[in-house]
């Protein structure tokens, strides 16, 4: 199994490559769509300005680093929709990344995208983004058909789920799960709100009130402990308050301690989660994971696995409260 | 114009015919009479939607479905079939449910909202005529965005944005087309012009007066009686408390008005959009269904 670590900056990437990165992902804006869509439609999911390259120069740097180190770069082209004006411009946006600066990877979620992609054959491997939401077996077969060689699965999956899916292709499809950071209320493929509205829909401060009830009355004294409690788990999904343990390791939702089922199902790459993080939280959190995938590959079995995730969690009260793992099966 | 109503359980068929009353409880008596409604929407174009497209647990079950599907015979109504986005066990899960469909005239559709869903039926039950359901169609939809005068101040491009959606797209029906697929269904994007484009052979059903807006398998309403620690979780079982209860969100940001019911936020479409929809309709020869009964 690979490590996939998020950059924003080409001063982070030889951090990532020391740290133990197998592959980078980033996120490019252009002058050209900002001009054309403003700041209120992003051209992938996360911002602009704080999880997003800048300028040619920054991503050709990128690249030219990892590829000295023959560590692969993809580029995430992943709203989960693009107007006509929006494909025109992102496909000769992909031909120029792929024939100038020579990226290995576009990840991609819109449909339409990924067949007007599809038709070009572009040298160039193609991942589906969570925000597809491939929860199925029977999809992959689907977005194989597509040109897809790599299906990023979404959070909302259980456990067995990521196993009946990675286990039951006859494909050679690659699958990547996530690994650590950032949690998501809603299924990001079918949220059809954007970030770039003041953030995340769901942590907005919505007066919640009940609007119909035909059986047992409910309080809006209940409707408030229980939104008291949504809170909470979303504090624990936002990295618990973007907090970090005392010996620096970052705290927030992850999927540590399920690695060794990972490798013995056959997932090929796990996902940090975080392009607009900090540095220091990029680097922190590449050290868990690799930390973790160092016992992997050593050979431990998946409870010597789980058992050494835990260790590493200084905050095992954390863990205990329930909102903390991504994939649960209990 | 053909009309459709969702139920979910078959007392809900009477109130399907009072659907001016239903309405005048959402918009008042006033905006409801101006709706011009066909006078050919007889019987025999009145479909049940049956199922749900955000939920495996709030599908019917067998016998539930049984009853159902013989409302729908019995009425000589044509029947669709919602299925929501499933796991390789949801879909095991639904195969008595396909197998009872099967046995219904061929008016009968299924609704998917999952591509492999739509694989898994054409491979396995090659006879059902399939939809594309609303989850796979993409737009903007953030009700953060406060009106649509501020989307008109927006560029051209921004404007095409808010007005248009993954089924717009000239892609779409070659893709369609290949999967021999001939209906879409899909609801008005709240920033958008109401009218509804039509692009070649492929038919849409509108849902109305309710668009959604975000959904996901972690449910609000499923973890209200669920003890801390435990909520917020896809592996609970659910005791549907959404059929019983629906949630009303508000917020400076957004004049739309938001009702949450289980696992989704939905939105009211404004009285204007919802009569030019209703005009449209019948000139376009769509199909309008009324989802007012189970949101």
């Amino acid at each position: 199994m690979k490590i996939a670590a998020p950059l924003s900056s080409a001063t982070e990437v030889e951090m990532l490559l020391h740290y133990g990165a197998d592959e980078l992902y980033c996120g490019v804006r252009t002058p050209e769509w900002e001009e054309h869509f403003g700041g209120q439609v992003w051209m992938n999911r996360r911002s602009p300005q704080g999880a997003n390259l800048g300028s040619w120069e920054d991503i050709q740097q990128v690249v030219n680093l990892a590829h000295r180190k023959r560590i692969r770069v993809h580029v995430t082209l992943n709203a989960p929709y693009y107007s006509q004006a929006g494909m025109d411009y992102l496909i000769k946006l992909a031909e120029k990344l792929i024939s100038e600066l020579e990226i290995d990877g576009l990840i991609v979620s819109d449909l339409n995208f990924l067949m007007r992609l599809a038709g070009e054959k572009l040298p160039v491997n193609l991942h589906l983004s969570s925000l597809a939401s491939c929860i199925n077996s029977r999809a992959v077969d689907f977005y194989q058909s597509l040109g897809i060689k790599r299906i990023i699965l979404p959070r909302q999956l259980q456990l067995s789920e990521i196993k009946s899916i990675v286990t039951q292709s006859d494909s050679p499809m690659e699958f990547e799960v996530f690994a650590v950071n950032d949690g998501c209320f809603f299924e990001e493929g079918f949220c059809q709100t954007t970030h770039a509205l003041g953030g995340p829909f769901c942590l907005t401060d919505w007066e919640v009130s009940v609007h119909r009830c035909d059986g047992d009355p409910i309080s809006n004294v209940q409707i408030a402990q229980h939104h008291a409690e949504l809170r909470e788990y979303l504090w624990y999904q936002n990295n618990c308050g973007s907090s970090f343990q005392q010996d620096g390791l970052p705290n927030g939702p992850c999927s540590l301690c399920w690695f060794g089922h990972f490798r013995d199902w056959g997932v090929t790459t796990v996902k940090i989660v975080g392009r607009e993080a900090s540095f220091y939280r990029k680097m922190r959190s590449l050290q868990v994971v690799k930390a973790v995938m160092d016992e992997v590959k050593a050979g431990g079995a998946g409870e010597e696995i789980e058992q050494f995730a835990r260790s590493l969690r200084a905050t095992p009260q954390y863990c205990d409260q329930g909102y903390m793992c991504y994939f649960k099966d209990r | 114009m053909e009309l459709a109503f969702h139920l979910r359980d078959p007392a809900q068929v009477k109130a399907s015919n009072d659907l001016n009353g239903n309405l005048s409880i959402l918009y008042g008596e006033k905006a409801v009479k101006g709706l011009y409604w066909s006078e050919r929407h007889d019987q025999e174009s009145l479909r049940l939607y049956i199922g749900d497209e955000f939920c495996i647990h709030r599908l019917p079950d067998p016998a539930e479905f049984d009853t159902l599907c013989q409302l729908a015979k019995g009425e000589n109504r044509a029947l669709t079939f919602l299925t929501p986005p499933l796991t390789d066990d949801g879909i095991d899960r639904c195969g008595p449910l396909f197998d009872i469909l099967k046995g219904m005239d061929r008016r009968t559709e299924v609704v998917v909202n999952d591509w492999g869903v739509l694989l898994f039926l054409k491979k396995k039950y090659p006879s059902f005529q399939l939809s594309v359901g609303r989850l796979l169609n993409k737009g903007f939809k953030d009700p953060r965005l406060m009106n649509s005068d501020e989307a008109l101040t927006l560029s051209a491009e921004t404007a095409e944005l808010f007005n248009t959606c993954t089924f717009d797209s000239v892609e779409f029906p070659e893709k369609m087309r290949q999967l021999n697929i001939t209906r879409v269904e899909r609801d008005l994007l709240p920033f958008g012009e109401p009218e509804i484009e039509c692009h070649g052979e492929l038919q849409s059903s509108v849902y109305f007066p309710f668009g959604y807006i975000t959904t996901g398998r972690v449910c609000w309403m499923s973890s209200f009686h669920t003890v801390a620690g435990k909520k917020f979780s896809i592996s609970n079982g659910c005791r549907q408390t959404c059929q019983k209860i629906s949630l009303k969100l508000n917020h400076a940001k957004t004049d739309l008005q938001l009702i949450q019911t289980g696992n989704t936020i939905f939105y009211l479409y404004a009285p204007s959009k919802l009569a030019a929809l209703v005009k449209q309709a019948e000139t376009q020869k769509l199909r309008l269904v009324y989802q007012g009964l189970i949101v």
